[in-house]
């Protein structure tokens, strides 16, 4: 079995000694090609204007300046593609997801600071109960919202939200100033009569034209 | 990239701050990356400096001529900026710029479909040579190099690494991606190759 390449190679350049190969001794054919491995590789090392001619002093200088302005434009490059990437993703994708996340906080902290008043399986669903003398009232008005909510929809959200406010709880904690104070419109509104309110709302649609 | 021959009245290169070239000059090869990829001023022009020129020699031998040779190797640190990233410093800083030299060069000589010409120029001191001499070592040269061009491309790259840029069989296998015996292997039939055509 002759010297595979690998052995030859290690051979000719001294990484393996001859002497730890006791097949070289029997083997001609495997001694002629060390030695045409090694007069070649004589020829190629050896060989002085294989050497990359050098480039002048000045080479280098503007050599390290292309780069360096290669690398500049390659980084103005990125920061541009960043900025085309956000113009396309805010209007399309962050305004609207800022406007969720933020129903959603708004949301959630009327759920965690507001205690449930009533289940919306208990009949007509009052908006909200009114400190003072709501009584029956409170419901003719829920009632009279609860048919406006019906005609706008928009304001479900809205409705939705004010049912899991507890009024007692807000009045107490000074949140439903406008509405204690009897000089104020809140009030008047918040304590009218049902057949007022009524008129009322037909006022307003006229002016504004629903 | 610009040509390398479109010489211009050299702009001097913008100092850097003694301490902060101090500073990047005691960093090993993996920590000046980090400060590169930190977006440290001069640490990328401190690499450029220090590999440039083996950068420059290598693709020289791949290509056979300075114009291509300077085109390729700006391009070479160009790709080695946009994927410095990816150096996970697994090899040396000089393999991983050789490996995408090597890429860079073969692409180049891919596109062409044939090795350009070897440039004969040289810059060899040979005042101490007589007439004869010289030009019978600049025979023998460019037999060489015409020779080397004509190897199969996996067997000159493995000349060139091992002959001229004296890397280890090991490194050579990582800028190839070979293993070990194979680049041994090409090695030994490049050489054998050489010599046939030589003694043609």
């Amino acid at each position: 079995m002759h010297l595979s390449p690998e052995e030859l190679v290690d051979l000719a350049e001294g990484t393996r000694a001859e002497s730890g190969v006791p097949h070289l001794l029997g083997c001609y054919a495997c001694r002629q090609r060390l030695a045409d491995l090694r007069a070649a590789m004589a020829v190629v090392e050896g060989d002085a204007v294989s050497r990359v001619p050098e480039p002048p002093l000045v080479f280098w200088d503007q050599f390290q300046q292309r780069v360096s302005e290669a690398v500049l434009a390659e980084r103005r490059r990125r920061s541009a593609a960043l900025w085309r990437l956000m113009d396309f993703v805010q209007p399309r994708v962050l305004v609207p997801l800022t406007a969720a996340a933020a129903l959603a906080v708004t949301i959630a902290f009327v759920n965690l600071h507001g205690p449930r008043m009533r289940s919306s399986t208990d009949g007509p669903r009052p908006v909200a109960s009114i400190p003072g003398d709501a009584g029956a009232a409170s419901f003719a008005r829920g009632d009279l919202l609860r048919d406006s909510l019906d005609d706008d929809p928009s304001l479900q959200l809205i409705a939705d939200l004010a049912a899991d406010i507890d009024w007692s709880a807000a009045d107490v904690a000074g949140a439903t100033v406008g509405l204690s104070a009897r000089s104020s419109a809140d009030h008047a509104v918040v304590h009218m009569k049902p057949e007022d309110l009524k008129e009322l709302q037909r006022l307003l649609r006229l002016e504004l034209g629903t | 990239m610009a040509s390398s021959l479109a010489w211009t009245i050299p702009t001097p290169w913008p100092a850097m701050s003694s301490f902060a070239e101090v500073q990047l000059a005691e960093l090993d090869e993996r920590a000046l990356v980090q400060a590169c990829l930190e977006g440290q001023p001069g640490a990328f022009d401190l690499i450029v400096e220090r590999h440039r020129r083996a950068v420059y020699q290598l693709c020289y031998r791949i290509v056979g001529n300075h114009e291509d040779a300077s085109d390729l190797s700006q391009d070479v640190f160009l790709r080695a900026f946009r994927g410095l990233r990816s150096f996970r410093g697994h090899s040396s800083l000089s393999t991983w710029l050789y490996r995408i030299a090597v890429n860079v060069c073969l692409n180049r000589l891919g596109a062409r479909n044939a090795p350009e010409p070897i440039d004969d120029r040289q810059f060899v001191d040979d005042r101490a040579e007589s007439a004869a001499e010289r030009l019978l070592r600049r025979e023998r040269a460019s037999r060489l190099r015409r020779a080397i061009a004509r190897l199969p491309r996996k067997q000159r790259l493995t000349v060139v690494l091992r002959a001229f840029h004296e890397m280890s069989h090991q490194q050579i296998a990582e800028v190839l991606g070979s293993s070990v015996g194979a680049v041994k292997a090409n090695f030994f039939h490049a050489l054998g190759n050489l010599k046939r055509i030589l003694d043609e």
